[in-house]
């Protein structure tokens, strides 16, 4: 007998078999977690909170109440959108402790899909952004679609059939007609591919604020 | 003899570490074997595992929207800070009062994991309050229940109206030189009957006033009331003058 089997974790879905880790005692797959969704979870502050540092102490409280929780996710919703109600709760309460005016933007709040955080208009930047950590992005951004233009033609399939596309493994492996195993390989060695010429980017903006 | 050693040290190296990024690759997707758990959280824990994992959450970010392609805050400090506030909390799975697993029993990775000990039930932090909430339930119920009882009760009970009809029937001699006749004409119930009772009304007559008004049949002229008019008139007409 294994510990999960794949009958109670579904495939594709790596946020419930890591918060199943995390419950049943691992604190390293809750960092993980973390890592994964850091960025968006600062990004969303960052866009009720007027106090640039205030997005990071708010984050911090964010992660560590959803660690409190994590017993209660069942898995019924996804972990994302559980983390974000946690997050916008977290940064509300906050501000009000703090008796300050959030500043929030309508379409961020109301208007936008709550999974969507990105439907906001490119030119409109978020409230501790500035030019230079934007051109930052988009450097990477450029890298990682010029990295894609230069991988063979198989990695790039694969590796947009699962990124883009959210296919699992078994399904990636019905539609380039190989085994799972080729797949699994593909796509890691796609991510490989682009993540070289990521990291050098990476390591020039390490301490810079974003 | 030696250097080919280390290049086959080395080598191997390499080739474990392109499996753990591999195995971290396969994470991010979900489709990491149960037997790969261990191995791919152990190189997870370290510097560059970390670095890996991040790269990778991040090449799919920008993948799936460009806008995602920035940098968060100084993520290694972000990091220790929430590892120390994450000492101050209980480590899940350790202690719980009903859990079937225990700090000691905590699993390693690799290890077997029940689900139902991932998921065992805990004393919710707010349980006293459910207890008072369902003691005003009980409460709630108990008053809802004896308002109707004493409703349906009352619902029960003769009213005056009722012992007003009833009253004639203890005299049995009158009631048997009486006849029960229907009323013949439901028009003549007036308002103030109606507003006390709905229910079809008898009217107690003396015998000797239908002989009466049949032997003045003659005079007996048909009246919208359905009374003999004359004998109306004449009731009127005696009538004492001032």
């Amino acid at each position: 007998m294994t510990a999960f089997s794949s009958a109670e974790v579904p495939a594709g879905d790596s946020d419930l078999a890591l918060v199943q880790r995390t419950v049943a005692g691992d604190q390293r797959a809750y960092e993980l977690l973390v890592i994964k969704y850091q960025r968006r979870i600062e990004r969303l502050i960052g866009r009720m909170v007027r106090d640039s540092n205030l997005v990071e102490d708010i984050a911090q409280e964010t992660f560590i109440r959803a660690y409190r929780a994590l017993p209660q996710f069942r898995g019924e919703a996804q972990f994302y959108t559980w983390l974000y109600r946690i997050a916008v709760n977290t940064a509300k309460k906050t501000l009000m402790d703090l008796k300050r005016d959030p500043l929030i933007y309508e379409s961020a709040m109301s208007v936008h899909d709550e999974n969507d955080e990105t439907s906001r208009p490119e030119h409109e930047l978020t409230t501790d952004e500035t030019p230079e950590t934007v051109l930052a992005a988009q450097e990477i951004a450029a890298a990682v679609n010029a990295a894609m233009e230069a991988l063979p033609e198989d990695l790039r399939q694969a590796v947009t059939l699962r990124e883009i596309e959210g296919l699992s493994y078994d399904e990636i492996a019905l539609a380039m007609n190989c085994p799972i195993g080729t797949v699994r390989s593909r796509i890691f060695r796609a991510r490989e591919a682009i993540s070289s010429r990521v990291r050098p980017l990476l390591q020039n903006q390490t301490g810079k604020r974003w | 003899m030696q250097a080919p050693r280390r290049a086959n040290t080395g080598e191997y190296d390499m080739m474990e570490q392109q499996t753990q990024q591999e195995q971290l690759s396969a994470l991010a997707d979900g489709e990491l074997s149960d037997e790969e758990w261990a191995s791919a959280l152990d190189f997870a824990a370290t510097d560059e595992g970390r670095e890996t994992w991040r790269v990778y959450q991040l090449v799919g970010d920008v993948l799936r929207s460009p806008e995602l392609a920035r940098q968060t805050h100084d993520d290694g400090a972000f990091l220790a800070r929430l590892r120390q506030g994450l000492a101050q909390e209980p480590l899940h799975g350790a202690v719980s009062p009903v859990a079937t697993i225990t700090a000691e029993q905590a699993p390693q990775m690799g290890q077997e994991i029940h689900p139902s000990a991932a998921f065992a039930p805990k004393a919710a932090a707010n349980d006293s309050v459910f207890r008072w909430k369902m003691l005003a339930g009980v409460a709630s119920l108990a008053t809802v229940a004896t308002l109707a009882w004493s409703t349906w009760s009352s619902g029960q009970a003769p009213s005056g109206q009722q012992w007003a009809v009833v009253a004639p029937v203890a005299n049995p001699v009158a009631v048997a030189s009486t006849k029960v006749v229907p009323l013949a004409a439901p028009t003549t119930v007036t308002a103030a009957n109606t507003s006390v009772s709905s229910a079809p009304q008898v009217m107690l007559r003396d015998p000797r006033l239908d002989e009466l008004l049949a032997a003045h049949q003659r005079f007996h002229g048909a009246s919208a009331l359905q009374l003999p008019a004359d004998f109306l008139r004449n009731a009127n007409f005696e009538s004492p003058k001032r």
